[in-house]
C-alpha cells in the first residue's frame, strides 16, 4: 500500500511517514501542493493531506482531484478544528478530517478505515480483528476457518466492518437489510443482530457487536489482554 | 426644601421632564403675566372713561346754569339728567359754591356732607382726593372743579363720584372680563401645554431613535450610527461613539484574531510533541506526560473554538434535536469506548424541531458529552461501565437536550460557575483520567446565548448532573 504525506511541517511529517512505515505502507513524503501533484503522476493507495501550506489550501488540491475524476481516499488533516471546517472538508471530497493535534494511533486507525472502505467499494476484503469478510463473494473467515453465515448477517456484517469502531445507524442497518418496507423491521434488526453475536462467539471470532442504546451498533475488536 | 425637578441637577434626569417643566414654568409666568397687563389695561381705561364722564357732566352742569342777576342761581336740567345725581346709581354728586365758598347748590343734602372735607381744593382736573363718611370711615371721591363765570360772578361747580361705587363697577366689569379671559385662557394654556409636551416628544425623538439604534447595534460585525438621519446637535456625539466603537472592535478583533492565531500556530508543535511522546519507547511518567500534552492540546483547541466562536454568527435553521444529537452521539461513541463509558441515546418518535446552527450546537453536545465522560467514575470491578446518557425531550420552555452522567456531580455552591471561563470540577479520578481546560463549559454557554437558549445544570437523583441544553422551538 503507498500512501502520500503532504505536510510542510518537516518534523510532523517526519514521524508520520516513521509510523506509517511501522506499520508496513510505503510512504512518499512531499511539502507542497505542486509536488503533491507531480508525485500524483504516480498512483497511490491514499493521500494524507495538509490544510495550510505554503502554496495554497491542501482542500483546493482535493476539489481538483475529484473534478479529474481521481478518487483517491484523503484524509485531511488540519489546525482549522471547528466541525464547520470538518463539514467543508468533507464536502470538499475529503474522506476523512482529523484536527491537530492528533494521536499517531489515530492518524494509522483512520488511515487503515479509509483504506478498509476504499478496498470494500472495489470489491475486496474487509476485516477486524480476526473476522474477515471477502466482499465478492460474500464468504466469511474466522481465525482462518470458514464461517456459514446467513445472508442478513453477511449484509450486517459487511455494513459494520466498512465503518468498524464507528457506530452504524439503526436506520443505515435497517435500510441495507430490508429496504424501505415499513414498521416490521424494528425487532427484526435486533434478531439479525442477535444471530450474528452469537455466530461470532461460535466461531470465535475476537470482535463483538456493541449495542450502542437509541443509536445503532458498532463492531469492536478486543484488545490482546 | 424639597427642590423642584425644573431645579435639580441630577445627572440621571430625564431630559423630557426637565425641558417639560421649564415649558410649563413658562406657559404659566406667560399667562399669568399676560392676565396682570390686561388687568393694568382694564384699570388704565377705565380711569379714562372715568375722567371723560366726569368732564362730561361738568361740562352738562356748567351748560345748565342759569345766572341771572337779582334771582337766584338754577340749574336747568332734564329730570333724566338729574336722576343720575338724585338716585346716586352710580354715585355722582356735585355742589355749586360762590367765589366766598357758600354752597348754592347741591345735587343731595348728602353730598354736601360728603364732599365737605374736599371742596375748597378746587381741583381743575379729574383728581382723587380724600374724604369721610358720615359714620366716620374714610373714603375717597374722584373730583373735578370748573370755574363758571357768569354776570353774576364767579362760580365753582364741583363734580364728584364716589370711588367705592366707581371700583365696584370697575371690579365687576373687570372681574367679568377677566373671568371670560380666564374661561378661554386656561384651557387654552392646557391646550398648549399638552401641545407643547407633544412637540417635547416630538423634538426628543432623534434622541430615542438614536439610543434605540445604539441598542441594536452589531458592534462585531463593524456595523456603526448612520450619521444622515441624525439631527446635527446630536451629530458629534454619534460621531465620537462611531470612533469609540470602531476602536474597540479594532482592538477586540486584533485580541481575538492574537488568541485565534496563537492558538492556531500551537497545534502543529504540539501535534509533532504528541507524536514523538507516542514514538517513545515506555517510560516511567510516559503516560502522565501524555496527559499533559493531550490536556494542553484541548486547551489550545477550545481557546481557538472561543476565540472563532465570538465572532461567529450563528445561522439558525429548523433542524430535528433528536436527529442531530444521535448523530453527535454516535459519533463520539468510540471516543465512549475507549474511555471505558457506556454512552447512549434516547429521544422521542417525532421530529423536535428547534432553530440550530448545526455546526455549533455539534460542537456543544459534543462538549457537554465529552465533559460526561471524562468525569464518569472508572468502571467497576465488575466490569460495569459507568453510563452517559444523552436525552432529548419537548418541554414547555422549548426543545431540550440533556447530557446525564454519573460524575461526581456539582457543588451547588457551583453551579452558577460552571459556565464560566477556567472553571475546573471538583478533583476527582475519573474515567477520563485528565482534566479539562475549563474553557468548554463557557463554549456551550457562548453557543446557547447565539441560540437565543440556555445552558443549566441540575443535580442528578442517585448522583451525578444533567446538563440541560434549552432551544427555540421552530
Amino acid at each position: 500500500m503507498r500512501i502520500l504525506v503532504l505536510e510542510d511541517e518537516k518534523s510532523l511529517a517526519g514521524l508520520i511517514e516513521q509510523t506509517l512505515k511501522q506499520h508496513a505502507y510505503a510512504v512518499h513524503v512531499v511539502h507542497s501542493i505542486a509536488d503533491a501533484r507531480a508525485a500524483l503522476a504516480q498512483p497511490f493507495d491514499a493521500m494524507i493531506s495538509d490544510r495550510r501550506l505554503p502554496d495554497g489550501d491542501g482542500l483546493e488540491l482535493v476539489k481538483e482531484l475529484r473534478a479529474q475524476g481521481n478518487g483517491i481516499p484523503v484524509l485531511m488533516l488540519t489546525a482549522l478544528g471547528m466541525p464547520k471546517d470538518r463539514v467543508t472538508g468533507l464536502e470538499a471530497g475529503a474522506d476523512d478530517y482529523l484536527g491537530k493535534p492528533f494521536s499517531l494511533f489515530e492518524l494509522i486507525a483512520r488511515v487503515k478505515a479509509l483504506l478498509r472502505r476504499s478496498a470494500g467499494a472495489k470489491g475486496l476484503q474487509l476485516d477486524a480483528g480476526n473476522v474477515v469478510l471477502d466482499t465478492l463473494h460474500d464468504t466469511v473467515k474466522i481465525n482462518g476457518k470458514p464461517a456459514v453465515f446467513g445472508k442478513r448477517e453477511v449484509v450486517l456484517l459487511r455494513h459494520l466492518l466498512q465503518r468498524a469502531g464507528e457506530v452504524v445507524g439503526k436506520d443505515v442497518l435497517e435500510q441495507a437489510l430490508y429496504g424501505n418496507s415499513g414498521q416490521e423491521n424494528r425487532n427484526a434488526l435486533e434478531v439479525a443482530v442477535h444471530r450474528l453475536r452469537k455466530m461470532l462467539v461460535e466461531y470465535g471470532a475476537n470482535t463483538e457487536v456493541v449495542t450502542v442504546r437509541g443509536v445503532g451498533y458498532l463492531l469492536e475488536t478486543q484488545s490482546k489482554s | 426644601m424639597p427642590k423642584l425637578p425644573f431645579f435639580r441637577k441630577s445627572p440621571r434626569g430625564s431630559l423630557q421632564t426637565a425641558l417639560g417643566w421649564r415649558i410649563g414654568l413658562l406657559l404659566v409666568l406667560a399667562v399669568g403675566s399676560a392676565l396682570g397687563a390686561v388687568a393694568w389695561l382694564l384699570d388704565q381705561a377705565g380711569d379714562r372713561v372715568q375722567d371723560e364722564f366726569l368732564r362730561r357732566q361738568a361740562a352738562e352742569l356748567v351748560d345748565g346754569l342759569v345766572a341771572i342777576e337779582g334771582r337766584p342761581l338754577q340749574l336747568r336740567l332734564s329730570n333724566e339728567d338729574l336722576a343720575i345725581y338724585t338716585e346716586r346709581r352710580d354715585g355722582y354728586m356735585f355742589v355749586i359754591e360762590d367765589s366766598q365758598g357758600k354752597i348754592l347748590l347741591e345735587s343731595t343734602p348728602m353730598a354736601r356732607a360728603y364732599m365737605a372735607p374736599a371742596i375748597g381744593s378746587h381741583p381743575t382736573r379729574p383728581t382723587m382726593l380724600d374724604t369721610t363718611t358720615r359714620d366716620g370711615r374714610s373714603d375717597a371721591l374722584y373730583m373735578l372743579t370748573r370755574p363758571v363765570e357768569t354776570p353774576r360772578g364767579t362760580f365753582y361747580l364741583t363734580v364728584a363720584q364716589n370711588r367705592t361705587i366707581d371700583d365696584y363697577l370697575m371690579d365687576t366689569a373687570g372681574r367679568d372680563i377677566f373671568r371670560s379671559l380666564l374661561t378661554v385662557l386656561v384651557p387654552m394654556g392646557l391646550v398648549a401645554l399638552a401641545l407643547g409636551f407633544m412637540a417635547l416628544r416630538q423634538g426628543l425623538q432623534p434622541l430615542y431613535r438614536l439610543s434605540g439604534k445604539v441598542k441594536n447595534l452589531n458592534a462585531l460585525q463593524g456595523e456603526t450610527l448612520p450619521l444622515d438621519t441624525i439631527p446635527r446637535e446630536i451629530r458629534p456625539l454619534a460621531e465620537s461613539f462611531n470612533g469609540l466603537l470602531m476602536q474597540l472592535t479594532r482592538t477586540l478583533e486584533a485580541q481575538k484574531g492574537l488568541t485565534a492565531d496563537t492558538a492556531h500556530q500551537l497545534k502543529t508543535p504540539l501535534a509533532v510533541l504528541q507524536a514523538r511522546l507516542e514514538q517513545l519507547p515506555a517510560f516511567e511518567g510516559k503516560e502522565l506526560l501524555q496527559s499533559d500534552v493531550a490536556r494542553m492540546s484541548r486547551l489550545v483547541r477550545q481557546l481557538l473554538h472561543y476565540a472563532v466562536l465570538s465572532q461567529h454568527n450563528a445561522n439558525l435553521t429548523a433542524t430535528n434535536l433528536t436527529e442531530l444529537s444521535r448523530h453527535v452521539v454516535g459519533s463520539l461513541v468510540p471516543l465512549a469506548r475507549k474511555a471505558r463509558v457506556d454512552l447512549s441515546f434516547e429521544g422521542p418518535e417525532k421530529p423536535l424541531w428547534a432553530n440550530i446552527d448545526t455546526s455549533l450546537l455539534t460542537e456543544a453536545i459534543s462538549n457537554l458529552v465529552d465533559n460526561a465522560i471524562r468525569h464518569s467514575p472508572a468502571p467497576s470491578g465488575k466490569g460495569k461501565l459507568a453510563m452517559v446518557e444523552v436525552v432529548t425531550l419537548a418541554t414547555k420552555e422549548g426543545p431540550v437536550v440533556e447530557v446525564r452522567d454519573r460524575g461526581p456531580g456539582i457543588p451547588a455552591s457551583e453551579q452558577a460557575l460552571v459556565f464560566t471561563r477556567f472553571w475546573q470540577g471538583p478533583d476527582v479520578p475519573t474515567a477520563g483520567h485528565h482534566g479539562g481546560a475549563g474553557l468548554g463549559l463557557a463554549l456551550v454557554a457562548e453557543i446557547m446565548r447565539q441560540h437565543g437558549g440556555k445552558a443549566s445544570v441540575h443535580p442528578r437523583e442517585g448522583g451525578g448532573s444533567i446538563f440541560r441544553l434549552t432551544l427555540k422551538a421552530t
